[in-house]
């Protein structure tokens, strides 16, 4: 019974964090960290700070793997369970609802002017997401040639972009192991 | 049906493992399978779908998947979607959590993220030249662009309502 409490209460906290945190990612970490480390004290801030770099380095969502992990360190695989659906249902039942509703939506002449409102509005969301990304890129000859090398191939070569992921992934390994 | 539910689960999947450096870095990789190798999308409808999923809390990856794997596959899609896009992370991160509690660092994983993240920028780059040449049709669109673009990046408002902004001027103005 007790494990059950504990259980909801991970549910729960991460649930009202995927229910409030807009913008996603990054921005979800500041309120990740004053539920966790100040409201319900859960973890210290030096654990939190181990956390967050972990689910930095593994592939994802951050704020799905900082709940996955935060709610296994709290209560094991039960725990990692109760946060990841706790911080991802929120937004997932409201988005399903949506694509549910969508072509019905879209028929509706209001909505598609809204949508033609919102589009160019799109384009400065993407090169803002590239302009942020592009800050946590260290400027060194490396990284530009790395991209300058991703440019050429995936524009005169017409490689496809997979193989430049893989490529660049490739180089990553080698450099940190021969380093 | 089940082979189309495979198909939704791989797919999302290989977005999982190379869309490395948070939500937004996942983009440019499913809008990779999503629209360029399987068709399932058109650029304007992956834009569509960003843009709303950005007016929406939580992740931006989940709302994504359960948007696209809705449109294959209905309810079960959506389900098998984000199942698919977390799955990779989640086991990446229980074998880091082994290292990284093991060894204290991660030269490897570093390695691999300091590696992906020059080359995920350009792809990103390359997004938003695709979904701009459908976005911006006629001057005022390239205006609005701009000015979102002031208002995000150098007035620091939040993207959400920009969003909202934009709709309203949507409704308004531009309904036929």
């Amino acid at each position: 019974m007790k494990k059950c409490q504990e259980l909801a209460k991970i549910f729960w906290s991460f649930f009202r964090i995927g229910a409030f945190t807009f913008g996603g990612g990054f921005a979800m970490i500041p309120l990740i960290e004053r539920e966790l480390v100040e409201r319900r004290g859960w973890i210290t801030d030096h654990e939190f700070y181990d956390v967050i770099c972990v689910a930095q380095s593994a592939p994802g969502a951050v704020a799905v793997n900082t709940a996955v992990l935060t709610g296994s360190r709290l209560y094991g695989t039960a725990g990692s369970f109760a946060a990841g659906l706790g911080v991802m249902l929120p937004s997932f039942m409201v988005m399903l609802a949506i694509a549910i509703a969508f072509d019905r939506l879209m028929s509706i002449s209001m909505v598609e002017a809204v949508f033609r409102g919102i589009r160019p509005v799109v384009v400065a969301l993407i090169l803002y997401a590239a302009y942020r990304l592009s800050r946590t890129v260290r400027r060194s000859a490396y990284n530009l040639m790395l991209g300058t090398v991703a440019v050429f191939a995936l524009v005169v070569m017409g490689i496809h972009p997979i193989y430049a992921l893989l490529g660049a992934a490739a180089c990553g390994l080698l450099r940190a192991v021969l380093t | 049906m089940l082979q189309k539910l495979l198909q939704l689960f791989i797919a999302m999947a290989k977005v999982g493992i190379l869309g490395y450096g948070g939500g937004q870095a996942m983009v440019p990789v499913m809008e990779l399978e999503a629209v360029q190798n399987l068709g399932w999308l058109t650029t304007q409808e992956f834009g569509d779908a960003y843009a709303l999923g950005n007016t929406l809390p939580g992740p931006i990856i989940t709302k994504m998947a359960a948007y696209i794997g809705y449109r294959q596959a209905g309810i079960i899609g959506s389900v098998v979607g984000v199942l698919g896009v977390l799955l990779p992370s989640v086991v990446a991160m229980v074998v880091l959590t082994i290292v990284f509690f093991e060894f204290k660092d991660l030269p490897f994983a570093k390695g691999l993220l300091r590696g992906l993240r020059p080359v995920i920028m350009v792809l990103l780059i390359f997004v938003t030249f695709k979904i701009g040449k459908g976005a911006l049709i006629g001057s005022s669109s390239y205006v609005i662009a701009g000015l979102a673009l002031i208002a995000i990046g150098y007035f620091k408002i939040h993207p959400v309502f920009v969003i909202l902004a934009s709709m309203v001027y949507g409704a308004v103005f531009l309904a036929k």
